[in-house]
């Protein structure tokens, strides 16, 4: 029973997948919303069923699926793995990706390509489900890149646009630079699994069942703890990639192109978050990585920090919310981070997971009501050309509005809790020995982002909904309110936004749900820290107070230079696009266009030169074959006189 | 059933000779053109069914390392030559049949050119009876070298599929580029290939011993091949006469001969640049024959005969020194695949590296390297077949497609054809779940429990794959909504017709089946590989011993 629900989850979204994609090759494009909501309905609802059912007893089950791969010494099966914390992120993924799938409805009614978006849109659904519901890391890998592919395909979704195929491209391709070196990690985990007395046994893939790596992880560490600390930076390399970490975070910015839809559900609430989930997936082995995990921990505290920096300074209301993501999603790296210090490891992944899970409300709340601003506005997305839409969009005026106080920390929205848990992690790990030095700055790091959170989020929040009303001139009629067709999904996310961090955080529900995950056993304890959460709580206030401040402040104005400088910094994302681009795309560009010209007119005018040496032994005989009598008879004598000797001494 | 094999060699030779004879005005020859090769295509189908139901010959009776599954031995084909060597009188026994590898390759080509026909209606507008006829004929060359089971035969197609290739490429070609290509074409193969001849009789000869004539028929040579390995490697430290190191540089010669015959087909760096130069020329349609077939033959050459027969030989320098250049090619290929601006060339040029895949996990020398190879051969086939279609189909809509114009937005105009591009793009740039993935992850597992360095090189590849397979579907399908960009070149303006459509349809969903289970295929081969494994691994393992030093490997 429990079987047939865990591969239902998959398998609904799949079949939406293939209905739609055959809708959109027929061209009937009007009623593809309706396979894909029913099958992302029942995904949800098959999910929900798990955790109903599966929470009690044995939470960690594997149903077997079909055999993949069985060559030589490699076995790999394509099976599922169901436990706490695999579910925990699966109802965020489908509960989310369905009502998300409502609000598409007639958020791309007129779409020319509706049918292309719902068939690539349950691909996406299948390949995240399977992503997290799988039972190997190989597999894993597999849909992780499914996943990437999806989101290829949805960026690039208006595909006429030269800046949309251009952010698309460069999405897959920086997912693809990390995505190499997670491979080649995990091929050499499968290797170092092998050399253990429990990995040996087993065939070359099917060491990479997460099962066969945590029991195999502490032979590992006796024998080659080196190797180990080498496949952890690889798998993390991985991770960060694809949760658009620091220095991979680029790519998720330019993914604002695709729909606004498909970033609340990819680009905010699900797909960048799986470098969070690999991450709290392989904690049993990172735990015996510390170096691993400080890296995390400071990449996650400086993605933090440059991200709000950056969104502080976006006049594009999609991107400000890109930029807030990217900064978010630093905070569960700098969670997961604290994992160095081993008795935390437990508490850090609880934190981080908590925070992915209220952040993918409110986060994906916040998106739809960008795209609902996207949509009155004649998909002007610029904060600069349109103001005071509180008459115009009521209903999205508060809803928003819950979104950002939720993002901002304001007590007792959901980021509040959540944000509180990862700090006071941090707080905790600044107690420790080796490590706490470390862990004070990014707490330090870790407030001061909080108020840069309140303050991008609060300005943004005034800028466009408050003040004088001005719309630009492409709304045309299309300023007023959304449909309820895309209201109701939003009040969904904005109940989760508002209730998820009350009942899960201080009541230590997602503690508990989450060590029933065998791998995730509590062996550490958590003490709350009350000035953390009043710290916080206040800068949150302060924050709000700062933007509001600056929403009413013209940007031409900046005082000082230095906060000119800052400014023009965070305006053109600290230059790091522009440097990536003189430092590795363009020499990469001139380093192929020279092998070009080297293969064209080294390697193969110098194979045509070899080719024509027969030719010179030809021109050589030529001279002799020249028609003439004397000639002949001349070599003809000699060649008779030479005989005539040889004849003669034998 | 037994009739199959000759059928399929001798149906497509006789209708494409008779076709050709009969001139191009017979346009009514066009349906049985088609006929005839869907014909071959169901029989590959038939064989490959044989062969899977075939009873798996037990190799513990017999050492041999290559054992058909399907056989056509006929008496006929014994002949027995009127000249004697050492008092021995030399036998030709002459044999075809099909192994699982065999059968899968005959597969390919049976697909292969039959969409490659098919598409040939659509794409070439004159003497379409003559270039029907030279397709079917190249099939049946192509066939008869995957069937043989014979040095003899073996060698006589191989060479002989050049005929009708170059024919193609010349006839049906740019006017002014497809002379010169096809004349380097030639030189570049039969340099490799004409040297060939004598390391295969020397195989042949070597055979021979006191109690026993030589032989040309592979079964026989490979349980030779085994029983001297075995000998060589168990040999007691003492016996100079029998060691690894004697055999291995007894067989050095034929070894290296037949490497370069094989490795200029197979295109590796750095004598490949007759591939660029001939997918340019060629007309794409007949590029894709060549590209997904014809250039398979040097690595069908090498795990057919150079591993099973020279393992030894192979294993002492060639397998580092091949393994390292199929690594760079990988990258190298796909480098200068980036900087090109005629798409025919980014093909020919992702070909080289695609094919550096191919020859990574041919010198791993291991099961998975092989299977990987073998899967990897079959998977680039389709793959590059359907590129290169695609290609024809662009061209034909709006004439040469450089790269230098970006923002073409071609897909607005073509969706159907986009999508397939698409498809297919991510395909070949090792999308899991996709047919490219299977092999070149096979590949690179094999190859890592040899070299760490070639597999890190190799991983590179994946992106850098990504990197110029986007960048054509960048520049061509997207970024505008397709109008004023490049003017509109023929008759044919829209998008694909559903004869047009369906083949392309077919080959993806060839793809996703091998990509979804791979299995069902690996079923196919396993045996053969494991049989050329019992002779490979080990041999590499007597010569390099520091692979497989970080893990066990075996369950």
């Amino acid at each position: 029973m429990l079987s047939l629900f865990a591969w239902m989850v998959p398998i609904a979204p799949l079949a939406g997948c293939i209905i739609c994609t055959v809708m959109a090759f027929r061209g009937d494009r009007k009623i593809a919303h309706l396979p894909a909501i029913i099958s992302l309905l029942f995904s949800a609802l098959f999910t929900i069923c798990l955790v109903a059912f599966g929470a009690q007893g044995d939470s960690g089950a594997t149903f077997q699926g079909y055999r993949y791969l069985n060559v030589g010494g490699l076995t790999l099966d394509i099976s599922l793995k169901v436990d706490t914390l695999c579910l925990s992120l699966l109802t965020v993924v489908t509960c989310i990706s369905a009502m998300i799938a409502v609000y598409s409805k007639d958020y791309m009614h007129d779409d020319p390509g509706f049918a292309r978006y719902y068939a690539v849109f349950c691909g996406f659904v299948f390949s995240m489900t399977m992503l997290v519901l799988s039972h190997n890391l190989l597999m894993l890998y597999a849909f992780w890149e499914g996943v990437g592919t999806c989101s290829y395909l949805l960026i690039g979704f208006w595909f006429r646009k030269p800046s949309a195929a251009r952010a698309a491209t460069k999405a897959f391709l920086v997912n693809r630079i990390a995505d190499c070196f997670f491979l080649f990690g995990i091929l050499l985990l499968a290797y170092a699994v092998g050399q253990t007395e429990i990995g040996a046994s087993n065939g070359f893939f099917a060491r990479l069942n997460f099962d066969t790596i945590f029991k195999a992880v502490p032979f590992i560490v006796r024998d080659h703890s080196e190797l180990l600390t080498t496949i952890g930076f690889l798998l993390m390399i991985g991770a960060i990639g694809k949760s658009a970490q620091f220095p991979f975070h680029v790519w998720l910015p330019d993914a604002m192109e695709g729909p606004t839809p498909v970033s609340a559900l990819i680009h905010a609430a699900t797909m960048v978050t799986s470098g969070v989930y690999l991450m709290a997936r392989l904690s049993p082995l990172l735990e015996f990585t510390p170096a691993v995990l400080s890296t995390v921990a400071w990449l996650g505290g400086i993605t933090a920090f440059i991200a709000a920096w950056m969104a502080l300074f976006q006049d594009d209301l999609k991107r400000v919310l890109a930029y807030s993501t990217v900064s978010q999603l630093g905070y569960l790296f700098m969670a997961l981070g604290a994992g160095a210090i081993k008795e935390l490891m437990v508490v850090a992944v609880v934190a981080a997971m908590f925070h992915l899970i209220t952040h993918a409300f409110f986060k994906a709340l916040l998106f739809l009501a960008a795209g609902n601003v996207m949509h009155a506005m004649g998909d002007v997305i610029d904060m600069r050309r349109f103001g005071g839409l509180r008459k115009v969009l009521p209903k999205t005026n508060i809803l928003f509005l819950i979104g950002a106080a939720a993002l901002a920390g304001l007590f007792p929205l959901a980021g509040f809790f959540s944000k509180d848990g990862i700090l006071a992690v941090l707080a905790d790990a600044s107690k420790d020995g080796e490590y706490g030095t470390q862990f004070s700055i990014l707490l330090a790091i870790g407030f001061v982002t909080a108020l840069m959170t309140a303050v991008y989020t609060s300005r943004a929040y005034f800028t466009t909904f408050l003040g004088t009303e001005k719309l630009p001139e492409e709304a045309g009629h299309h300023a007023h309110e959304a449909t309820n067709v895309m209201l109701v999904p939003m009040v969904v996310l904005a109940v989760g936004a508002t209730l998820a961090g009350l009942l899960l955080g201080p009541t230590g529900a997602i503690a508990k749900y989450l060590e029933q995950t065998p791998a995730l056993m509590s062996h550490g304890e958590h003490h709350e820290q009350y000035w953390v959460m009043v710290l916080s709580g206040i800068l949150a206030v302060v924050g709000i107070g700062i933007g509001y401040a600056l929403s009413k402040v013209e940007p031409s104005t900046a005082t000082s230079s230095a906060w000119a400088a800052f400014a023009d910094f965070g305006r053109n994302r600290l230059y790091i696009d522009w440097l990536y681009n003189a430092a590795f795309v363009v020499p990469l560009e001139w380093f192929a266009r020279i092998l070009g010209w080297f293969d064209a007119n080294i390697i193969d005018s110098l194979a045509m030169q070899i080719a024509s040496v027969p030719r010179l032994f030809g021109l050589m005989g030529q001279r002799v074959q020249n028609g003439r009598v004397p000639g002949y008879s001349f070599i003809t004598a000699v060649g008779i006189a030479a005989v005539a000797v040889w004849i003669a001494t034998r | 059933m037994t009739l199959i094999i000759p059928l399929l060699i001798l149906l497509p030779l006789l209708v494409g000779l008779g076709m050709f004879l009969a001139g191009t005005k017979a346009e009514s020859l066009v349906g049985l053109a088609l006929g005839a090769s869907g014909l071959v295509l169901a029989l590959s189908l038939l064989l490959l069914f044989q062969v899977c139901g075939a009873a798996v010959p037990d190799s513990a009776t017999n050492g041999a390392t290559i054992i058909a599954r399907a056989v056509y031995a006929p008496d006929w084909l014994h002949i027995r030559l009127p000249v004697s060597v050492g008092g021995h009188p030399i036998y030709w026994h002459l044999q075809f049949g099909a192994d699982g590898i065999g059968a899968l390759l005959v597969l390919l080509t049976g697909i292969v050119g039959f969409v490659t026909m098919i598409m040939a209606t659509h794409q070439i507008r004159e003497r379409l009876v003559s270039y029907l006829a030279l397709i079917l004929i190249t099939q049946s060359m192509l066939l008869g070298v995957f069937l043989s089971m014979d040095l003899l035969s073996f060698y006589l197609f191989f060479e002989a599929v050049l005929l009708p290739i170059i024919l193609l490429i010349n006839g049906w070609g740019d006017k002014a580029e497809s002379l010169k290509a096809s004349r380097k074409f030639l030189l570049y193969t039969l340099v490799g290939s004409v040297p060939m001849v004598i390391g295969l009789i020397g195989i042949a000869l070597q055979s021979a011993t006191p109690v026993r004539p030589s032989t040309v028929s592979l079964e026989l040579l490979s349980a030779i091949a085994k029983e001297n390995q075995l000998a060589a490697i168990n040999a007691s430290p003492g016996d100079a006469l029998n060691s690894v190191s004697t055999l291995a540089s007894k067989d050095q010669w034929i070894a290296w001969i037949l490497l370069l015959g094989f490795g200029i087909k197979l295109a590796i760096l750095p004598l490949h640049t007759w591939l660029p130069t001939t997918y340019a020329a060629a007309h794409p349609n007949t590029t894709a024959l060549i590209a997904s077939v014809v250039a398979k033959l040097g690595v069908f050459g090498i795990i057919r005969i150079v591993i099973p027969l020279t393992p030894l030989a192979l294993s002492t320098y060639a397998q580092m020194l091949f393994g390292g250049l199929g690594a760079v090619a990988i990258v190298y290929g796909a480098f200068v695949a980036l900087s090109q601006s005629d798409m025919r060339k980014v093909l020919a040029y992702s070909s080289i590296s695609h094919v550096g895949f191919i020859t990574l996990g041919l010198m791993s020398m291991n099961s998975e390297g092989l299977s990987g190879a073998a899967i990897q051969m079959f998977n680039h086939g389709i793959i590059t077949c359907s590129m290169f279609l695609i290609l024809a189909m662009l061209e034909q809509r709006r004439g040469p497609v450089s790269l230098d114009d970006e923002d073409c937005g071609l897909a607005s105009i073509y969706p159907k054809l986009a999508v397939m591009m698409v498809f297919f793009t991510l395909a070949g740039a090792g999308l899991p779940g996709l047919n490219g993935f299977v092999g070149e992850l096979l590949a690179m597992t094999g190859m890592i429990r040899v070299s760490g360095l070639f597999t890190a090189i190799a991983v590179l590849g994946t992106v850098l794959g990504a990197w110029y397979g986007l960048r054509i579907v960048q520049r061509v399908l997207f970024g505008s909504n397709g109008e004023g960009k490049s003017k509109v070149h023929a008759q044919v303006n829209g998008d694909l017709k559903a004869t047009e459509f369906a083949p392309l349809l077919a080959l993806a969903c060839i793809c996703l089946f091998i990509g979804v289970r791979p299995q069902d295929s690996m079923d196919l081969i396993e045996n053969d590989i494991k049989r050329i494994v019992s002779v490979s691994e080990p041999s590499s393992k007597a010569v390099h011993s520091e692979i497989d030093q970080l893990a066990q490997t075996q369950p």
